[in-house]
């Protein structure tokens, strides 16, 4: 009886809580969004490998190649073309594979190993996107380690063993600019967690911020301090930074540790005569420049700032820091939810896009990378610039809540009673 | 009439802080420099809303109001330099002592020379002993109220607001910060406009009153001149007879 009774006034406390409420609105709304555009990037990136045709180059000409050839058309529903080069067949395709001179004796041979190169276009760094297309390597040449065997059966009657390996040798051109397969998604996943984590941080500096105001609001020094001869716009900023320090040092270890592991990282290419170990950080500056590491720090920085000023709003909104923390947990994870949202989908090199990230902030280090192998870097500044405007506006919206009544008065809901209900 | 001639010039104030709910409605006054004047009324009857306007904390719907002159809504900041505003439930923050939370709160104010001069009068006035140097989270709630009062007495501001200033006080503090008040305002020639319940500490303090109820200013007047209209003993009688007489016709 007594612990329902705690129980109901538990549940009511919550039920009554405005940040509450307005929390789940905002997560149902903004997460079922965030499903839907997650949900059309995965069928897009299914519709592009099935729809993806392959080029096929073939550097010798015997029987059991045709054969194999005819086998893989069939099997694709006609999307095989021949080039003359893998360049060609990357260029015109996206796909190229090719089927390399001696392919027929390894085939053939019991003790050799059939090893083909191959070769795919991808202008994104969306994880879906990037590991569909690297994926229909992958299919391709499962599809011929399949077919292989039915191949030799027919061309010389006879049947070769079942589940002799095919390896591949992938190379990506990820903007025209060539790299190996393990490369390639090493990259990505730098480029499109980097976001996520970004956005990881400025959701809790959103938390700090927010129980700063609300905790002085509680702790009741808050009216005497909007009475001292200060401007309010000092009060936000200092507030603002003070958040953005405690986030630095919980962000600048999340980052170091982040870092590390990708620097202590090293990946092995999957041929087995290529046994280099190369650092993936190495890698990362090596494609993007040591730039890319000053870009995540300032990304960091701007959306301190960002985060921060949202903070402040949500803080100078609420009368405590019970409400203040309920509505900042969902900010919380529309932060994250934006970095899921790169992650998925990522950006085409367009200036709309360069705005977008950088209005989002987190997704400028993602940006950065797009516009820099795109060959337009002019979209890293556009999208630098838009997250300058927008922390300034954000600064300027926090500022301007603070010289309204709303700071010291609180939000107020009220839900108007019905006619004749008790109160 | 010079607007500078009067510490507070209130006209025709009102706020309306949402369809069903009239904070203040139409309220004038005006307070004199160097003058103790207390706004006295139930719960809800205004005292808190007059004073944050007058304090630049909120803004007034419609209406007037004038500190030395200085429009609060048009230079908050500059009327802000002139006053200092003790809030009704006024605390302090949880993690600093008592004496670096006055050196916090007076540094908004004074530098160098001057405010180690503050700090030490606030400390003075406080009288709080080592207490000062312990975290205000392990202070009782009328430790923080003279943590709070005496801070904001030793910025001597040229208009000092202070709502309740004695509540959650014993009757011994009670006292001491009631002769505080009246000797900073006698030596000092510090403005006071301060809200009350205690029409003890209204008629000891105050040279004019001005009796608040539903939003409205219903009575202004010295304690003396408020009795003898209404024929009353004391303060709470005078109170008593305005809301039955005026109240009711609102």
């Amino acid at each position: 009886m007594t612990l329902t009774q705690l129980l109901k006034r538990e549940v009511k406390a919550f039920l009554k809580n405005p940040g509450f409420i307005i929390g789940i609105i905002l997560m149902i709304g903004f997460y079922s969004i965030l499903g839907n555009v997650a949900g059309r990037a995965v069928e897009s990136a299914i519709k592009e490998v099935s729809e993806s045709n392959i080029g096929l180059v073939l550097e010798e000409d015997t029987k059991l190649v045709r054969e194999l050839v005819k086998l893989l058309n069939t099997t694709t529903g006609g999307k095989i073309h021949v080039y003359d080069s893998l360049k060609e067949a990357v260029s015109e395709a996206g796909v190229g594979i090719v089927i390399p001179t001696g392919f027929t004796e390894n085939a053939t041979s019991l003790d050799k190993p059939v090893v083909l190169r191959g070769g795919v276009r991808v202008a994104t760094f969306s994880l879906t996107g990037a590991q569909a297309r690297v994926g229909i390597l992958t299919t391709v040449s499962s599809t011929i380690e399949r077919l292989l065997p039915l191949a030799v059966s027919a061309t010389y009657n006879v049947s070769l063993q079942p589940g002799k390996p095919v390896l591949l040798n992938g190379n990506i051109s990820l903007y025209n600019r060539e790299m190996r397969q393990e490369e390639f998604l090493s990259i990505t996943t730098f480029i499109s967690l980097t976001p996520l984590i970004i956005s990881l941080i400025l959701g809790m500096n959103t938390t700090y911020a927010s129980q700063l105001v609300a905790i002085e609001k509680v702790e009741k020094a808050f009216e005497m301090l909007l009475a001292q001869p200060i401007r309010r716009r000092d009060i936000v900023l200092a507030k603002i930074l003070g958040a953005s320090i405690a986030s630095i040092l919980f962000g600048a270890v999340y980052l170091i540790g982040m870092l590390t592991m990708f620097a202590s990282g090293a990946s092995s290419t999957t041929i087995p005569t290529d046994t280099r170990q190369v650092s993936v950080i190495a890698m990362i500056t090596g494609t993007l420049g040591s730039e890319i590491l000053g870009v995540i720090g300032l990304s960091l920085v701007l959306g301190l700032i960002f985060s921060g000023a949202v903070g402040v709003v949500v803080g100078s909104l609420v009368s405590d820091e019970r409400v203040a923390g309920a509505l900042a947990a969902p900010v919380m994870f529309v932060f994250i939810g934006i970095g899921f949202l790169t992650m998925f989908m990522g950006f085409q090199p367009s200036p709309a896009s360069a705005i977008v990230a950088g209005i989002t902030i987190a997704s400028l280090p993602y940006m950065y990378a797009v516009s820099l192998l795109s060959g337009e870097a002019i979209l890293a500044v556009y999208s630098i610039i838009a997250a300058v405007c927008m922390c300034s506006l954000l600064i300027y919206v926090a500022s301007t809540i603070f010289n309204r009544d709303i700071v010291v008065l609180g939000l107020r809901i009220s839900w108007k009673r019905r006619a004749g209900e008790r109160v | 009439m010079s607007l500078s001639e009067h510490a507070v010039i209130v006209e025709g104030l009102v706020k309306i802080y949402g369809k069903d709910s009239v904070g203040i409605n139409n309220v004038s006054f005006t307070v004199s420099d160097r003058e103790i004047y207390a706004l006295v009324g139930p719960n809800g009857s205004g005292k808190t809303t007059t004073l944050r306007i007058i304090s630049t904390l909120i803004k007034p719907t419609s209406g007037h109001v004038y500190v030395y002159g200085v429009d609060v809504v048009r230079d908050p900041l500059r009327v802000r330099s002139m006053i200092n505003y003790l809030p009704e439930e006024a605390g302090a923050y949880r993690d600093l002592t008592g004496l670096d939370f006055m050196r916090f709160m007076l540094s908004l104010r004074f530098s160098s020379r001057e405010l180690g001069e503050a700090i030490e009068e606030a400390v003075r006035i406080a009288d709080l002993g080592n207490y000062l140097r312990k975290p205000v989270r392990t202070y009782s709630k009328g430790m923080k109220r003279i943590l709070a009062v005496s801070t904001i007495l030793a910025s001597k501001p040229k208009l000092l607001i202070l709502d309740e200033p004695t509540t959650g006080l014993d009757v011994e503090r009670s006292l001491y910060v009631r002769d505080v008040i009246r000797k900073y305002n006698e030596r000092y020639g510090v403005t006071v406009l301060l809200s009350s319940h205690n029409m003890l500490e209204v008629e000891y303090l105050s040279h004019r009153i001005g009796v608040l109820y539903k939003g409205r200013l219903i009575a202004e007047g010295t304690p003396e001149q408020l009795k003898k209209s209404l024929n009353a003993l004391n303060l709470e009688e005078v109170f008593i007879k305005l809301k039955s007489e005026r109240g009711v016709v609102e």
